[in-house]
């Protein structure tokens, strides 16, 4: 039987904290019992009270459900079953038969399924009633629109101050400086406008070579993308939709899961990589990165939590899952939501790079530039490639030694690739943007 | 690259200065911005600047660098460790506060069954080493790293000082001296050939200070071959003219107390010799010995003299103690020196007469007897000298004479049987556990006696690695003597932190210990 092994385990874990309990929680003599079978793995733990928690995984959808008070998701003892289980391997107790609470349980989820399955069939049937809030939305973004474009006018001002003078100045401003313009795009409702501000204070300015020509890259595109919006009905669809997404106009997942003119793509998806960034206001970022085995392409999720808040997407990074995908409306489909989700599999295929050599992946850069030249994370599968360390600078050389210098991965992270390849040529999946790649993920 | 260097140079300087004009950019780019004016500066600028930074980025292959002069690591079968220890030493090296012992333990473990890490710990490992900087830990990563770690660690400068150091990595002419004593110790017990014809081949050029640590290391079991070697530099020290130096007064020293623990050294033999003029045997019936007694001159003789005492054992030429006759002073100290088999030599019977003629000597006040018979203990200590220990317990009592220094001499039951007796308080600090010069697996009675004692000590148990120490010595059963003790409401604040800094973390501990212990079968 299949299981999750102690990584991906420990890639659903909310927090540290949690991870650490979820750990401890891995020992046999804790638990008062547990078991598994094919679809669901449970076990009761004692904890404060005088009953003892319930704790069960649905491993098939995964799942997790716990008579717990935690607030967090998983839980540490749905993490401490799941390590259980990864470090007792084939030795774990299997039962098909399940307690009534468990088997009450999983009915639920499998009825809750077929319920969404219906309410999504049914939802053909509620088209007028969208059609009639999609009038609503289009009188409330007309408003909005006005709004954005006065905001967009004065940050073309800004820009336009900006390349008079010259960015050699740009080290020396403050932050605020910065901040105050971008707060002023968030009352203008251009939040994305503000996001591309705030680029301006990560630039690295202590590397003068780098700064410079990053820095008059994100204003030129900045002020390309004003000229686009100001010039939106030009622009095809999805050009459109692309400009308004990067100026902040964000699209609520239920009206993308009900729009039929989306790209739709049910799949074997392998989760490659998960990212978690820490974001102003007490916001974590989870970046998911998938890649459909048949279909050969990336899908990008997201999911936000704010503090210590459990996120909806629970992908642990070496799985593959079975789901169907909804991609955001782009000239460059990336960006997706998980429409159905079937089984998890804690197996991830070898898949073939798609590229061989740097050489062979400048077309596809070329096309991703033309027809998004906003993107800064270019997803791509290279190999074979080996990872170099070369005079405290790291490359990833093909096998023509055209070496592309590797950035914004940590020296521990490059280390223990370089300790887990043994120097020899693997394939990665990698991240390009300017002229450096990070590496996310690798495989022999 | 050219056009986005220039377009970056007016940029930086500002386009109300120079302006970025048609002529600059290549045909394609110039083709894409034909319906663009270059009088609007600003805007002719950025457009110019997005149209080539797309270019360029679409356009610039990475350089083609001469081949890494990295060789791949060497394909090696190895055994790695079983995969049920992976998650456990992923969790000490998440938490080396808390499991930072029991990461030691795994890897001691491992190293003794022949295991290496997986490849995906190498790196965390040895990153948690160079920050540890502990040395038993130090030795332990160098013997599971394998091939595929002992690469990686060749590579990374920081991970290379973890690398065992073995006979031919080190260019003895060009080591520092740190490195030379590091080695010469490291090498002493696995090479001692070598590590001895290194020594020798370099001690003529060698300073008294570094020539004095290297005795020390060289002391560790001397050969007969290095037993000659060290009689022949104390002689060729006593002949030189600086031989009252005061390094090489400490060099004396060192090497008639490293010969005088040798009892086949001929130095033993001669003080031997001139110590036996110091006992009387009154013989019994039928030729028993019944008492043997000691005497010392008071005034000194032929052998306790300042001449012989200060040149051939480099001792103080006079009792630094009030009330100690010089001679007594000398007494004391070489008794100190010697080896403890000496007396049985020279009483030609066993401890339990040896013990009295020294208690005869206490009593009459002759106050340095008592000093020897402090050192004779420490003597004891080094040399694991057993019979004498156990004489001195039985007859003494052993709070009375019981040293930490003596511990090594008892045996594991017969230390828990001391340390219950309550003659000597149970260690409550990692240093002190040190002293009993073991680490063993306490029995349920005595694990019972130390957890009692444990709780009993009005003490915060802040050290982490005290606790985790305990938990990996204390009997596995005893975890429901701990959950009773816990569940008690505790009196004040002592209890209510041993509670929670020492119960409840030996629960968890001992839980641990049980997984680990179970995945390393």
């Amino acid at each position: 039987m299949n299981y999750f092994n102690a990584d991906q385990v420990a890639a659903l874990a909310p927090d540290p904290s949690s991870l650490k309990s979820g750990r401890e929680l891995a020992n046999a003599l804790k638990w008062e019992s547990y078991a598994c079978n094919e679809r669901v793995l449970f076990g009761e733990i004692k904890g404060s009270g005088k009953e003892p928690y319930r704790t069960q995984i649905d491993l098939q959808q995964l799942g997790f459900k716990c008579s717990c008070p935690s607030r967090k998701f998983p839980c540490k003892h749905g993490l401490g079953l799941l390590f259980l289980r990864a470090q007792q391997g084939d030795s774990f107790p299997q039962s098909t038969a399940e307690p009534p609470w468990v088997s009450e349980w999983m009915d639920k989820r499998s009825e809750r399924a077929a319920g969404k399955a219906e309410a999504s069939e049914s939802a053909a049937a509620e088209e007028a009633a969208t059609a009639k809030r999609t009038k609503e939305k289009e009188k409330r973004d007309s408003k909005r629109q006005s709004s954005v474009e006065a905001g967009a006018a004065e940050l073309e001002l800004w820009l336009r101050d900006m390349l008079r003078i010259g960015l050699l100045a740009l080290p020396e401003k403050e932050p605020a400086y910065f901040e105050k313009t971008a707060a002023r795009m968030v009352d203008a409702k251009a939040t994305g406008l503000g996001n591309w501000v705030l680029g301006f204070t990560k630039l690295p300015y202590t590397h003068p070579r780098q700064w410079q020509g990053q820095a008059l890259g994100q204003a030129a595109r900045l002020y390309l993308l004003i000229q686009g919006l100001k010039n939106l009905d030009k622009q095809t669809p999805l050009v459109q939709e692309d400009i308004r997404a990067l100026v902040g106009w964000n699209l609520k997942k239920e009206e993308l899961l009900q729009r039929t003119d989306l790209e739709t793509v049910e799949d074997q998806w392998l989760v490659l990589a998960r990212v978690v960034s820490q974001e102003p206001n007490d916001i974590t970022l989870y970046k998911f990165w998938l890649y459909g085995q048949k279909s050969r392409k990336f899908a990008l999720l997201l999911d936000f939590a704010y503090r210590s808040m459990p996120i909806q997407t629970l992908l642990a990074p070496g799985t593959s899952v079975a789901a169907t995908l909804v991609y955001y409306p782009s000239n460059w489909p990336l960006r997706a939501l998980v429409k159905t989700q079937g089984e998890t599999s804690p197996e991830m295929p070898v898949t073939a790079p798609e590229f061989t050599s740097w050489a062979s992946v400048q077309p596809y850069i070329a096309q991703v530039i033309s027809r998004m030249p906003w993107a800064t994370e270019i997803p791509m599968l290279v190999g074979p490639l080996r990872l170099i360390p070369q005079e405290e600078r790291w490359f990833l050389f093909d096998k023509e030694n055209a070496a592309m210098e590797v950035q914004g991965a940590s020296s521990d992270e490059l280390w223990d690739i370089l300790a887990q390849t043994g120097g020899r040529a693997v394939s990665f999946f990698l991240l390009r943007s300017e002229h450096s790649v990070k590496p996310l993920a690798w495989q022999h | 690259m050219k056009t986005w260097d220039d377009l970056t140079k007016i940029a930086l300087l500002g386009v109300g200065k120079q302006a970025i004009v048609p002529e600059m950019l290549p045909e394609p780019l110039l083709q894409r911005l034909s319906g663009a004016s270059s009088v609007d500066r600003e805007d002719y600028g950025y457009r110019a600047a997005a149209l080539a930074w797309a270019w360029q980025m679409a356009g610039t292959l990475p350089p083609v660098l001469p081949p890494p002069a990295l060789q791949p690591a060497p394909e090696t079968e190895e055994s790695v460790c079983p995969s049920s220890l992976w998650s456990l030493l992923a969790n000490c090296l998440e938490e080396p506060q808390r499991l930072g012992l029991f990461l030691e333990r795994i890897l001691e473990i491992m190293a003794e069954k022949g295991h290496v890490l997986p490849h995906f710990l190498l790196a965390p490992t040895l990153k948690h080493c160079v920050v540890t900087r502990g040395n038993k830990l130090k030795r332990q990563i160098g013997k599971v790293l394998g091939a595929r770690g002992r690469w990686i660690a060749e590579l990374n400068p920081q991970w290379r000082s973890l690398l065992p150091t073995s006979a031919e990595k080190i260019d003895f002419d060009t080591a520092t001296a740190l490195e030379r004593r590091e080695w010469l110790a490291s090498q002493r017990a696995l090479e001692p050939e070598l590590v001895f014809r290194t020594m020798q081949q370099a001690w003529p050029t060698e300073n008294a200070r570094e020539r004095k640590e290297w005795l020390k290391i060289l002391a560790i079991n001397p050969r007969q071959e290095e037993l000659s070697f060290l009689e022949e530099t104390l002689e060729t020290i006593l002949q030189s003219k600086d031989k009252d130096r005061p390094a090489n007064l400490e060099l004396r020293h060192l090497l008639s107390t490293i010969l005088l623990r040798r009892p086949d050294s001929a130095l033993f033999k001669q003080v031997q010799t001139q110590l036996a003029n110091y006992v009387s045997a009154q013989s019994a019936m039928l030729g028993l010995v019944k008492k043997v007694s000691l005497k010392i001159p008071a005034q000194g003789d032929g052998f306790l003299c300042k001449e012989v005492m200060t040149e051939a054992f480099a001792l103080d030429p006079v009792s630094p103690h009030k009330g100690w006759t010089d001679s007594e002073f000398w007494f004391g100290q070489l008794a100190g020196m010697m080896h403890p088999v000496v007396w049985e030599l020279l009483f030609e019977a066993g401890w339990d007469k040896i013990i009295p003629a020294f208690d005869a000597l206490h009593d009459e006040k002759k106050a340095p007897v008592h000093y020897p018979l402090q050192q004779l203990q420490h003597a004891i200590g080094e040399t694991c000298y057993r019979p004498a220990v156990l004489t001195i317990a039985q007859q003494k009592g052993l709070e009375v004479l019981m040293t930490p220094e003596m511990y090594p001499a008892l045996s594991t039951p017969e230390l828990e049987q001391f340390l219950m007796n309550g003659a000597q308080k149970f260690a409550t600090d990692l240093n002190n556990l040190q002293a009993y010069g073991r680490e063993w697996d306490f029995s349920l009675a005595f694990s019972k006696h130390i957890l009692k004692y444990l709780s009993q000590q009005k003490i915060i148990y802040s050290d982490s690695r005290f606790v985790q120490k305990i938990a990996l010595m204390i009997h596995p059963g005893i975890i429901p003597d701990i959950r009773e003790m816990e569940s008690v409401v505790p009196e004040d604040y002592y209890a209510q932190s041993t509670q929670y800094q020492l119960f409840k973390p030996l629960i968890h501990l001992l839980q641990f210990r049980a997984q680990m212990e179970k995945a390393l079968k």
